[in-house]
């Protein structure tokens, strides 16, 4: 058998051996291509097959980061980021039908309007869209109803959601955030690039039916937390003294602002209206508005104290110094002011407490225009204060080159002069805080996600009076409790000083003051010699009464007793409890007519909060013109006045009147609310009415 | 000779093939550990909120009066009694 096919195999050996050479080469050449396309690959192919090996296998997700928390003095949360659950549609694959279900199913479970859902679901897959929002920041428990229905293409995303658990609790000053999560209000906004942090990447290796078993995250950088000045408590009682307040009065708005002088933080910062930042887009915009920073007011007779700070600081005057009042009345320029009562002479100390709009004006007069403008700048008027918070406006403050020669006379009774509530609280925490001004300021320290703290608050110091002016000026600030026109600002327990004011309007029509819409203010500090809180009071255009003793100053004296005690200050004064002063008052007639008495002197010493100008042809009470403007006044009203009482008020105003005719005036040029400079002529016809 | 490196080599492949299914199933386990503390941080932010939600002041006033409770009055506030602790 062997001999046999060895045999056969030499008869036959030229075949065999080219048949294998054949398929040796054959195999050798096939071998060749595929190494040389192996090569290729490799080395020309290599980038691009590997990405696509990548897509295929892994998933890149980017990572929300985590955004910082806003915490409250005491560490206590008052924003926070909670993840949720967004879902998404991606229409790959999926026929009409499909969509149809899918969208009847999630309206009905999310409670959204199918038919609307339904054309938006046909709409991205007629376009191609491979990706479409369908609800955005559900509770985990919404959502996960709509991801156990496992519907195809429809997709779950976690997504961090901001949350606010005061709900409206210190809306103004927090703000609020958008639906991408970027800061548009508040500190939310101002310190944005703190808080938002930076996304990161997590990378999944998923097997054949898509299921992950492996993953490496590139970490998301958590934002950073924000310790504010604020106690919660203190902002909590605030908000509710002045919400019913505002009730009470019925005023349009209000701010209240608590501020400790000493070291120029802010421990609570209330406007009413107000919103809740959990559900912004129900919030009507003007509730929005940070009227504590955005508000322009004419303050009235609070910025009194600036010219009696100067004159006291320039040894002008002491506070026992007396002054004439001049019965009540006083010529700037042309421009007669009165006081609300005829005060003769008084002392400087009892002409604050009675707030005298004549001796306020003479202490500007001798103060002088440079010095008066230097002393309102080193208050901290006509500049941002530097709070945290988006939108502070600087006031108006004209420079004194542009001062007309009655503006001393308006700007020394706080008139011709626009401020904002955190510029006024901040000119008064000076004056508590012997004269040295710290601006106010709403953070406290920022932290990294390791708890390092990365800024600390370093607020501006300057010195704006001596501390023995400063000191004189407090004790006339508590005469006006005591003694003047803000008695309603009395502490149980704690002594007291501020300054009430009371300003008119402007009328956006006429363009002169307002007779009804007023702004009634209260600012103050407490206890008088070791003041621990500044508290500014401001209502806006409340109806009824509205002078800053009956309106601004008892929510002052609220707030106050509230807060003292909380923050562990001890009384100065003897502490009366409540129930006792009913009973006394209403067993004690003699005591009751006391009271009485003193409320009506308390009544007409309000008045001075307010300073009437000028006078209707010697009727009293009358306004016919005050805002000094460019220049310097608006032309009043003459229409159906006679010819004696126009003469009066164009000589009052330092105006030339050529007069046509007689009888009553039926036109007059200018015509109302125009602006007029002290010797223009002006036109006015007289006739008789048919 | 042969025989014995085949064996080795067998064994190797069948070593190497068992470590990388270890390794893919370690990896599922990974991922379930790791979607489980991402939902339990979730759930704990959640409840944090809840808490935080919870002593709100105006959750606590309105609780604190129900019990009898008022603010402090000035009359309540003075210094604490010296302790000598010698």
């Amino acid at each position: 058998m062997l001999a046999r096919l060895v045999a056969r195999s030499k008869s036959r050996p030229d075949v065999s051996l080219s048949r294998a050479l054949s398929v040796a080469a054959f195999i050798g050449f096939w071998m060749l291509v595929v190494c040389a396309r192996l090569i290729y690959l490799q080395f020309s192919q290599h980038e691009g097959l590997a990405n696509r090996a990548r897509q295929q296998q892994q998933n890149a997700i980017e990572t929300s980061p985590q955004r910082g928390e806003l915490l409250d003095r005491q560490e206590r949360q008052l924003a926070r980021s909670v993840q949720t659950v967004s879902l998404f549609l991606d229409p790959d694959g999926l026929d009409t039908s499909a969509l149809d279900c899918n969208a009847q199913q999630i309206a009905q479970s999310l409670g959204l309007k199918q038919a609307e859902l339904t054309k938006q679901f046909r709409e991205a897959h007629a376009e191609k869209r491979r990706f479409l929002w369908i609800a955005r920041r559900l509770d985990a428990d919404l959502a996960n109803k709509v991801v156990a229905m496992n519907l195809p293409g429809i997709h779950a995303q976690l997504e961090p959601k901001r949350y606010y658990p005061n709900g409206s609790l210190a809306s103004h000053i927090l703000g609020y955030v958008g639906l991408d999560g970027q800061g548009l209000g508040g500190v939310e906004q101002f310190y944005n690039s703190k808080i938002a942090g930076e996304p990161g990447q997590l990378f999944l290796e998923k097997d054949a039916s898509g299921k992950p078993y492996e993953s490496y995250e590139i970490a998301s950088k958590p934002g950073q937390t924000v310790v504010l000045t604020i106690d919660q408590s203190i902002q909590y009682q605030a908000e509710q003294a002045l919400q019913a307040a505002v009730q009470r009065t019925r005023a349009k708005s209000g701010t209240v602002i608590v501020l400790d002088p000493r070291s120029g933080e802010i421990l609570a910062l209330a406007n009413a209206p107000t919103f809740d930042p959990n559900k912004v887009a129900d919030a009507k915009p003007e509730t929005r508005s940070n009227w504590a920073l955005q508000n322009i007011y004419e303050p009235g007779s609070t910025f009194k104290v600036v010219a009696f700070s100067a004159a006291l600081e320039k040894n002008l005057v002491k506070p026992d110094d007396r002054i004439d009042c001049q019965m009540g009345a006083i010529t700037v320029a042309g421009r007669v002011v009165h006081d609300h009562s005829r005060f003769g002479t008084l002392t400087i100390s009892e002409a604050l407490a009675k707030s005298s709009n004549v001796a306020a004006i003479k202490l500007g007069v001798r103060v002088g225009d440079p010095t008066m403008y230097e002393y309102i700048r080193r208050f901290g008027f006509g500049s941002r204060t530097g709070i945290e918070l988006p939108g502070e406006t600087a006031g108006l403050l004209r420079k004194v080159e542009r001062w007309q020669p009655s503006s001393i006379g308006s700007i020394a009774i706080g008139q011709e002069i626009g401020v904002t509530p955190v510029q006024m609280v901040a000119a008064f925490g000076a004056l508590a805080n012997d004269g040295v001004r710290i601006a106010p300021h709403l953070i406290r320290e920022v932290r990294n996600a390791g708890g390092t703290v990365v800024y600390r608050a370093q607020p501006e110091q300057r010195r704006v009076i001596s501390s023995e002016t400063a000191i004189a000026i407090r004790g006339m600030l508590e005469g006006v409790t005591l003694r003047g026109t803000a008695k309603a600002a009395q502490l149980d327990g704690y002594s007291a000083a501020g300054k009430t004011g009371t300003a008119q309007k402007i009328d956006p029509k006429t363009r002169a003051y307002s007779a009804t819409k007023h702004v009634a203010s209260f600012v103050g500090f407490a206890p008088v010699n070791n003041p621990q809180v500044a508290i500014i009071v401001v209502m806006d255009e409340p109806a009824g009464a509205y002078h800053g003793g009956d309106v601004a100053a008892p929510v002052f004296r609220e707030v106050a007793e509230l807060i003292l005690p909380g923050l562990g200050v001890i009384p100065d004064i003897e502490v009366k409890s409540m129930p006792e002063l009913v009973a006394k008052v209403s067993e004690d007639p003699e005591r009751a007519a006391k009271i009485r008495e003193e409320q009506a002197q308390s009544e007409e010493q309000r008045k001075a909060t307010m300073p009437t100008v000028d006078s209707n042809g010697g009727r009293s009470g009358e306004v016919v013109y005050a805002v000094a403007t460019r220049k310097a006044m608006l032309m009043p009203d003459l229409r159906g006045r006679s010819v004696r009482d126009v003469a009066r008020t164009c000589a009052q105003l330092g105006l030339q009147v050529e007069a046509r005719g007689e009888g009553r005036v039926l036109k007059q040029s200018p015509s109302a609310g125009t602006e007029v400079s002290t010797g223009q002529l002006i036109y006015v016809d007289f006739g008789r009415y048919q | 000779m042969l025989l014995f490196c085949g064996l080795v080599l067998a064994g190797g492949f069948v070593f190497a093939a068992k470590q990388h299914f270890a390794a893919v199933q370690f990896g599922y386990e990974n991922e379930t550990l790791r979607t489980e503390r991402k939902r339990l941080i979730e759930e704990n932010q959640r409840l944090a909120l809840e808490k935080e939600r919870a002593i709100a002041p105006d959750k606590l006033e309105p609780a604190a009066r129900k019990l009898g409770l008022q603010p402090a009055r000035p009359g309540q506030i003075g210094n604490k009694p010296r302790i000598d602790t010698d």
